[in-house]
């Protein structure tokens, strides 16, 4: 269970409160510039200085020790810059890094990644040489072989192709059926509609609209939020949607 | 791979016999009498051990900033440490109390460094980015520079500006044993501080938003590393002047030989480091000039050419 209580951060996050059980794919959307980074990097300890609580596990997330945030909670930073010509596998190596957990566990959790995401051919190349949707696997891979109860992806489908698209979304949706709680920002609403069992609707900081898609999904919420008018495409298969500008 | 490990050990021991019997006329090595085993002794056994401490430090630095601040032209230069350290040293020298071959010389410029450290610190906010820290430290060492300047306009004695112009261009000549024992200490403190952070160093091969998640005591292992290089920074400058490019070009050649693994980049740098400057020290008493050459000015001459071809093969030239 996450709890936040009145989640602030200067002028970029106004008094988020809401409650997420585990076990649950929730979708975090919004325009740009409407704090679903800045939620993620405050619940991921990247930005201090935020006030408020988030409630996880009995402890707030923000007054714990970055070791002892590090056990609960696996990041996905939304932008991919790998600035040294370091191999994939000690990328792979490198993301469990203060882990408290045996080598057996954390190899085994590499070997899952590197299956789960395709990289064997990759395994020996240097980060910088691969393609952007190359380098988004694997930093996809490093979080799953962090293997945390806490998942906050910032953006994962970026830059990938549908077939990948479709697979990370299978993926979080895998995690979040093993119990894990996985808070995904999203750009792409048919892909939030389809997969996630609630969305947290962000606008200008603030939680403008929050609980299962088709709740948060109303004319007047995206007209507010985004700005556009949506027409729904639905059938067993997915979403998807036509949206224009008002 | 022996074969290689062999031949690098080879050409290591050449360079040493190439630097410890240069300086004279001729190339003399076993010494022949009394004056000899001196000069042997006191001057270029402590001049060998000076430039490779200082080619070290400088390498270790350059390779901590450029994965600290994930900035390939990264040197140590850019943080303003060097700039701060050369300005506490040359306001002693013609305003203090203190005569040019006084310990307090080199004491009282790394405490230069330490305080620049400080200032780069102070004005980089509570989660320095390290972009963030590399414009101030672009700004910090812009101040000293011309802060140097004016000192030296400034300073009572009119040939200032001709010896700090050389002092300034880095130099190993002529500087003895208290030099090596200044520098050593302050390098091995450094080293010991860097192996402490080796995990922090490992992470950096991830971007700074994810490497905030790892778990660290982000601004403390910043900070650490940060005291590493200014030490090291200071101490070179201290005993030896500023030498540029050696911090930019020996991380650039250990990428060059295949190593890619932060830990093993900064010792490699290091060494790469300390065997580039015992080379440009030989060469620069080989070379026959009327006054002996600047270390600072032959590895610039090569160190440019050097970063000009690294940025043609990266394609932005």
């Amino acid at each position: 269970m996450l709890e936040l209580t009145n989640l602030s951060h200067s002028n970029r996050l106004l008094n988020i409160s809401y409650k997420i059980p585990a076990g649950r794919l929730v979708g975090v959307i919004g325009a740009n510039g409407s704090g679903k980074s800045t939620l993620l990097s405050i619940l991921a300890g990247g930005l201090r200085k935020a006030s408020g609580a988030a409630e996880w596990r009995g402890h707030n997330l923000l007054r714990w020790s970055p070791y002892e945030q590090r056990q609960q909670l696996a990041y996905l930073s939304q932008s991919n810059s790998f600035h040294e010509p370091v191999l994939v596998k000690d990328l792979l190596r490198t993301s469990q890094i203060n882990l408290i957990e045996s080598a057996q566990n954390l190899a085994a959790w590499r070997d899952k990644s590197v299956e789960e995401f395709q990289l064997h051919r990759l395994m020996n190349r240097s980060i910088t040489e691969l393609s952007g949707g190359e380098q988004r696997r694997v930093m996809l891979a490093c979080v799953n072989a962090m293997n945390r109860p806490l998942i906050l992806a910032d953006e994962p489908t970026a830059s990938l192709d549908l077939n990948y698209q479709l697979l990370v979304m299978d993926w979080l949706k895998a995690l979040s059926v093993q119990g894990k709680l996985v808070l995904v920002a999203l750009h792409d609403l048919a892909l939030a509609a389809q997969y996630c069992d609630e969305l947290m609707l962000l606008h200008e900081g603030k939680l403008l609209a929050s609980g299962e898609p088709n709740q948060v999904f109303t004319d007047t919420n995206l007209a507010l939020a985004y700005k556009v008018r949506v027409d729904w495409l639905c059938n067993n298969n997915g979403v998807a949607m036509l949206a224009r500008r008002l | 791979m022996i074969i290689r490990s062999f031949a690098i050990l080879a050409c290591t021991l050449l360079l040493i016999l190439w630097h410890l019997g240069s300086g004279g006329d001729n190339w003399s090595l076993l010494p022949s009498n009394e004056l000899e085993t001196f000069i042997l002794n006191e001057i270029r056994l402590p001049r060998l051990l000076l430039a490779f401490c200082n080619g070290v430090a400088l390498g270790l630095a350059g390779s901590v900033l450029q994965l600290l601040l994930r900035n390939p032209l990264a040197e140590p230069g850019i943080t303003g440490i060097a700039g701060g350290a050369a300005l506490a040293t040359v306001v002693t020298l013609y305003w203090g109390a203190v005569g040019p071959v006084s310990w307090w010389l080199p004491a009282i410029g790394l405490v230069g460094g330490m305080l620049t450290l400080g200032l780069l610190w102070l004005l980089s906010g509570r989660q320095p980015q390290g972009i963030r820290i590399i414009l101030v430290g672009v700004a910090i060492s812009a101040i000293s520079g011309a802060l140097i300047a004016v000192v030296l306009n400034l300073a009572p004695n009119p040939f200032a500006f001709q010896e700090w112009a050389l002092w300034l261009m880095g130099s190993v000549a002529n500087r003895g044993w208290a030099y090596v024992w200044l520098i050593l200490p302050l390098l091995i403190i450094s080293i010991l501080i860097l192996i402490t952070q080796r995990q922090y160093i490992q992470a950096q091969i991830f971007d700074e938003p994810t490497v905030r998640t790892f778990g660290f005591n982000e601004s403390w292992s910043k900070f650490l590393l940060l005291l590493a290089t200014a030490l090291l920074v200071s101490a070179s400058v201290v005993t030896a002047g500023i030498i540029g490019f050696i911090g930019l070009v020996a991380p650039h050649l250990v990428r060059l030989l295949g190593i890619r693994r932060p830990n093993q980049l900064i010792y490699g740098s290091g060494l790469i480091g300390g065997v580039l400057l015992v080379a440009v020290d030989a060469l620069v008493q080989t070379i026959n000039t009327r006054v002996e050459l600047q270390l600072g000015v032959v590895i610039a001459l090569i160190g440019a050419p050097w970063l000009l071809f690294l940025l043609h093969r990266s394609g932005r030239v």
